[in-house]
C-alpha cells in the first residue's frame, strides 16, 4: 500500500493541491470562496481525464467553470447585500446586522487540518482495488473536507459550497468506477442542480435575514 | 403510454412557472395538473414498456396505483395553496421534483435510478421556505443530508450492481442495507427523523405535502417494489430493519408529540409516529400486514395533507400556530379547526376515526408475537392524543384571541372535508372492500395486473 512517503509524485500532488485548497477555504472570504472550489474542480478533472478520456476532462472542467460563476455570483450578491445594510435610506447608521458568529478561521482551518488526516488514514487503513491511489486519495480527503465545511458553518455560502465539495468527492471515485456517457451527463446534471439549490438557497436565507433585520 | 406520464410534470412546471404571479390562475393549473398526473397514471395501467436508448422505462401498476393517490393530496393542496401563503416557485418546483421522481421510478435501472433520484430530491430541498423570524438555513441543510443520502444510494447501487465486488471486507448484502439506510435518511425514520421537523414548521403546505405525503408514499412503495430485486440478498434482514425502525420511529414521534407547543411541530412529530406504523405493517411480512401498512400509509397522507393546509389556514387568521396564541380558535377558524382535531386525532389513533382501525389491528398482531410490547406500543401511542386534547381545549375556549381574523372560506372547507373522509372512513373501514380484486390488491398488496 503506498502511503504518502514514498516516491509517488501523484499522490504529493493531490496532498498539497488539495491542502492549498483547505487553507484558502479556511482564511477565504465570500467573494473569494470561488478560487479553492474552481481549484477543486480544475484536480478533480485533471485526475479524472488522465486516468480515462480527454472529452470526460473538458466536460468536468466546463462545469467546474459553470459552478464556480453561480456560486461567485451569489456570493458577489451576498456581500454586497450585506455591506449595503450598513446604513438606512435616510443615511441613520445602524449597527452591522448581527451575524450568526462561527468560531473564526482558525477554528475552521484546524478542522480542516484534522479532516484531511482522518481522510488520509481512511485512505491508507483500506486497499482500493483497481482505483489508483492518487484518485483514491483526492476522493476521500474531498469527501471529508466538504463535510467539515459544511457541518462547521453558519454561514449558507460556505454550507452550500461543502455540499458542493462533497459531492465533488464522491464523483471523483464515481466517474472513475462508471463512466458512461449518461453516468457524466447525469452527474454533472446533478451538480448544476445543487449549485442552483445553493445559490437559491442562500438567496432564500439572504431575503429573510434582510427582512428579520429590517426595524 | 408511459411517455405522457413522465412528460406532464415537466410540461406542467413549465406552464405554471409562465403564470406564477397570478396565483389563483397558477393554484388552478397547478391542482388540475397534479389531476392530470395521477389520472394519466391510472389510464395506461397495464401499459408495454417503453425503450429509449437502449434504456427501459416502466411502471408497474402498483406503482401507478400509488402514484395516483399522493397526486390526488398534493391536488387538493395546491388547489388551496392561492389563498394561503406559498412561495411563487413553490407550484413549478414541486411539478420537476415529482417528473425527476417518477422518471427515477421508471427508469430499469437501480444506478441511473438513484443518480435521478438525486436530482429530484435536490429539486425539492429548493422547495423549502425559510421564515421571516427565523432565518436558520434548513434549506441548505436539509440539501446536505440528501446530497449525503444520495451519495450513499448511489454507492448502494453500484454494490448492487457489482456484485462481484463482494469481498470480506464488502459482504454481498452491504449494498442492499445501504440501499435501505439511504432511503431511511429520505423518509425520515428513526434515527435520521431530524433533518425533517422543520420544514413541517415552514409556511409552505407543498413543502409539507411533499416531503411529508408525497415522497415517503413513493419511496416506499419502491421498497417493497425492490424486495423481491435487488433487496433479494437482504433476505429476511428486510423485514426485520424495517420493523424495529418502525417501533423505535413510534416511539420517538410519539414522545416528541407530546411536548408539543404548536401544531406544526405536533403534525411534524404525528406525521414521523404514523411513519413509524407504516414500517411496522410493513416489516411485519405477511400480506395482511403489508395491506395495514399500505391502508395506514394512505391514511396517513390524508390527514397530514389536512393538517398542513389547517396550519396555514391558523397562521393566516391567528399569525401564529402556538398553542397559547389559538384560544378560541374554533369562533375565528370553525371549519379548520374541527378539521385539524379529525385529522389530528386521525393521526394520534384515536376511535372512530381511520387511524384507530390499522393502528388497532396492528397492536392485535403485534400482541400475538409479544404481548409487552403491544401494550407499551399502545400506552405510549396515547401520547399524540393527549397532545391534541390539549389543542381542542384551547380551540373550543369561548373568547379568541384579540387582533384574529376569519379564516379563508375555501381551504378550511377542503381541511374540513379530508377531516370528515377521516371519520368516514373510520366508520366504515369495510367501504373500500367493495373495490374491484385487482385494484383492491394493488393498493393494498401490491401486487396484481401481471405484478
Amino acid at each position: 500500500m503506498p502511503t504518502l512517503l514514498s516516491i509517488h509524485p501523484e499522490i504529493l500532488r493531490v496532498a498539497v493541491t488539495v491542502g492549498v485548497m483547505a487553507v484558502l477555504l479556511a482564511l477565504s472570504n465570500r467573494r473569494l470562496i470561488v478560487v479553492p472550489l474552481m481549484l477543486q474542480y480544475v484536480l478533480v478533472a485533471t485526475l479524472v481525464g488522465s486516468e480515462l478520456t480527454q472529452p470526460i476532462f473538458i466536460i468536468r472542467l466546463t462545469l467546474g467553470v459553470a459552478i464556480s460563476t453561480i456560486i461567485f455570483i451569489t456570493s458577489a450578491h451576498m456581500q454586497q447585500a450585506l455591506d449595503d445594510r450598513q446604513t438606512t435610506d435616510v443615511g441613520r447608521r445602524i449597527a452591522r446586522p448581527s451575524f450568526p458568529l462561527s468560531m473564526g478561521r482558525g477554528f475552521r482551518l484546524l478542522t480542516l487540518a484534522l479532516a484531511m488526516l482522518m481522510a488520509y488514514g481512511l485512505w491508507d487503513a483500506y486497499a482500493w482495488g483497481t482505483v489508483p491511489a492518487d484518485v483514491a486519495l483526492a476522493a476521500c480527503m474531498l469527501l471529508a473536507i466538504g463535510l467539515a465545511l459544511a457541518l462547521i458553518s453558519t454561514d449558507p455560502l460556505y454550507l452550500g459550497v461543502g455540499a458542493l465539495i462533497l459531492l465533488s468527492g464522491f464523483e471523483t471515485i464515481y466517474l472513475y468506477l462508471e463512466a458512461s456517457l449518461l453516468v457524466v451527463a447525469l452527474l454533472g446534471m446533478l451538480d448544476i442542480l445543487v449549485a442552483m439549490a445553493v445559490s437559491f438557497g442562500c438567496e432564500s436565507w439572504l431575503d429573510a435575514f434582510v427582512q428579520k433585520e429590517t426595524p | 403510454m408511459i411517455l405522457p406520464l413522465l412528460a406532464a410534470p415537466f410540461v406542467a412546471a413549465l406552464g405554471v412557472w409562465l403564470v406564477r404571479y397570478l396565483r389563483s390562475v397558477a393554484a388552478t393549473i397547478a391542482a388540475l395538473a397534479a389531476l392530470t398526473v395521477a389520472f394519466l397514471a391510472l389510464y395506461g395501467i397495464d401499459t408495454a414498456p417503453f425503450i429509449v436508448l437502449g434504456r427501459t422505462l416502466a411502471l408497474d401498476a402498483a406503482t401507478r396505483v400509488h402514484l395516483a393517490v399522493p397526486m390526488v393530496l398534493l391536488a387538493i393542496t395546491m388547489a388551496s395553496s392561492a389563498r394561503l401563503p406559498e412561495r411563487d416557485t413553490a407550484w413549478p418546483l414541486a411539478f420537476a421534483g415529482i417528473g425527476l421522481i417518477i422518471l427515477s421510478l421508471a427508469i430499469q435501472n437501480i444506478l441511473l435510478g438513484t443518480l435521478i433520484l438525486q436530482s429530484g430530491l435536490v429539486v425539492l430541498a429548493m422547495l423549502i421556505p425559510l421564515r421571516s423570524d427565523d432565518p436558520t438555513p434548513i434549506n441548505l441543510r436539509a440539501l446536505l443530508i440528501l446530497v449525503m443520502a444520495g451519495i450513499l444510494l448511489s454507492t448502494a447501487a453500484w454494490l448492487i450492481e457489482h456484485p462481484a465486488a463482494g469481498t470480506e471486507a464488502i459482504p454481498e448484502y452491504m449494498g442492499p442495507v445501504a440501499l435501505i439506510a439511504g432511503y431511511g435518511v429520505i423518509l425520515g425514520a428513526f434515527p435520521f427523523f431530524v433533518w425533517k421537523l422543520p420544514i413541517y414548521r415552514t409556511e409552505s403546505s407543498i413543502a409539507r405535502t411533499m416531503f411529508g405525503v408525497v415522497l415517503p408514499h413513493l419511496l416506499l412503495v419502491r421498497i417493497i417494489g425492490l424486495q423481491m430485486g435487488e433487496l433479494a440478498p437482504a433476505g429476511d434482514m428486510l423485514a426485520i430493519i424495517l420493523l424495529n425502525v418502525g417501533i423505535a420511529t413510534f416511539i420517538v414521534g410519539c414522545i416528541g408529540a407530546l411536548v408539543q407547543r404548536s401544531v406544526s411541530g405536533l403534525l411534524g412529530y404525528m406525521a414521523i409516529s404514523e411513519l413509524g406504523v407504516v414500517l411496522m405493517g410493513l416489516g411485519s411480512d405477511t400480506m395482511a400486514t403489508r395491506a395495514l401498512g399500505m391502508t395506514h400509509l394512505i391514511q396517513r397522507g390524508m390527514a397530514i395533507v389536512a393538517m398542513s393546509m389547517g396550519v396555514a389556514i391558523l397562521r393566516h387568521s391567528f399569525a401564529s400556530d402556538h398553542l397559547s396564541d389559538l384560544r378560541g380558535a374554533f369562533r375565528r377558524a370553525p371549519l379548520a379547526s374541527l378539521g385539524i382535531l379529525l385529522a389530528g386525532f386521525s393521526l394520534a389513533g384515536l376511535p372512530p376515526l381511520a387511524g384507530f382501525v390499522t393502528r388497532f389491528a396492528l397492536y392485535r398482531i403485534i400482541a400475538i408475537e409479544n404481548l409487552q410490547w403491544a401494550i407499551a406500543l399502545a400506552v405510549i401511542g396515547l401520547a399524540p392524543a393527549w397532545a391534541m386534547v390539549r389543542l381542542a381545549i384551547t380551540a373550543f375556549q369561548v373568547t379568541p384571541v384579540p387582533g384574529s381574523q376569519q379564516e379563508p372560506v375555501w381551504p378550511g372547507a377542503w381541511v374540513l372535508v379530508m377531516g370528515l373522509v377521516t371519520l368516514a372512513w373510520g366508520l366504515v373501514p369495510q367501504a373500500l372492500a367493495h373495490l374491484p380484486a385487482n385494484w383492491a390488491s394493488l393498493l393494498y398488496g401490491l401486487t396484481g395486473f401481471g405484478n
